[in-house]
């Protein structure tokens, strides 16, 4: 008995690949900032799995959104701190 | 839509050499006889893309024959209709790939629960699917199902027998409600194959062949 449905690593590969003809006509500048959009979405790979939802790209943009909510929080505290420290 | 039946009984007749060729012969494509007998269909032959507009009627149901690559036109037609009516997707060759229809549905809620699939791993299985199915008003998709039934630890004459009750029970489904039968063909061409594509065809309402898109020009790599 085989799978009746691809993992959520194979759709995202799937995903990556029908993305690849866009990567290819960024500038490279963009296409590193696309590469990394795309990792950050791998890093929940597991959870996307567990989510079973019926639309996985959606779930992979969510992955996208969280880990840049991820950095802009992560820069706003660096900010409030040096701004805390100026008397 | 032409008659299917006797241009088919023509085809095995005056070419039976095609049913052996060898992966050595310049000619030979895996499923190459299906493709053989696809080709003398000229007049009922349609593209993957007008494929997904095919309406079931109550009192028949329609065979689809047509490469691997048809089952993407398959899934966005179950996709079409969910949006009206509810549907039982009898998948024969695992070839339901719920994220596509979901994706064809745009992911509605609505659409996707009106849509219900039973698989079959095995002929055997495919039988007691489509035995254990009831009358319903709702049409009815069955999904690559000759599949199960070109396994060859199976057989001939026993594959055969089951699906000459699988038809049986198909007919006893168009009675209330249409439905789509699709059939890829076979990666080793057999002689069986062919024998159990003329029984689907002999029952089906209507024959359909879908013949194989070009493949897309693709730009050539710079680097």
């Amino acid at each position: 008995m085989g799978r009746t449905l691809p993992s959520a690593t194979q759709v995202f590969l799937q995903e990556e690949a029908a993305f690849s003809r866009f990567r290819r006509a960024l500038r490279r500048s963009d296409q590193l900032a696309l590469d990394d959009l795309f990792s950050s979405a791998r890093q929940h790979l597991a959870a996307a799995q567990y989510a079973s939802h019926a639309l996985p790209f959606e779930v992979f943009l969510l992955s996208m959104l969280l880990e840049e909510h991820k950095e802009v929080m992560h820069l706003r505290q660096l900010v409030e701190e040096q701004l805390s420290r100026k008397p | 839509m032409g008659s299917p039946g006797p241009v088919l009984g023509g085809v095995i007749g005056e070419t039976p050499h095609r049913w052996h060729l060898h992966e050595t012969d310049p000619s030979y494509t895996p499923g190459g006889v299906f493709f053989l007998l696809m080709a003398c269909y000229a007049g009922s032959m349609l593209t993957s893309l007008q494929s997904q507009n095919i309406e079931p009627k109550t009192g028949r149901w329609i065979l689809l024959v047509g490469p691997r690559s048809l089952n993407a036109s398959v899934l966005t037609a179950i996709a079409r209709f969910g949006e009206r009516t509810p549907v039982r997707v009898l998948d024969g060759g695992n070839r339901f790939n719920a994220y596509k229809v979901a994706r064809a549905a745009r992911g509605r809620p609505e659409t996707l629960e009106r849509i219900t699939v039973s698989r079959a791993f095995t002929c055997y299985q495919a039988h007691s699917l489509l035995e254990s199915t009831p009358l319903s008003q709702f049409p009815f998709i069955v999904l690559d199902l000759l599949n199960t039934f070109y396994d060859e630890s199976v057989q001939a004459g026993e594959r055969k027998r089951l699906l000459k009750i699988c038809i049986s029970h198909l007919e006893r489904l168009e009675v209330t409600s249409g439905g789509v039968v699709s059939v890829h063909p076979p990666a080793v061409p057999s002689q069986t194959a062919v024998e159990m594509l003329e029984l689907l065809q002999a029952s089906a309402g209507e024959s359909i062949f879908v013949q194989p898109e070009p493949a897309q020009p693709q730009a050539m790599r710079l680097f």
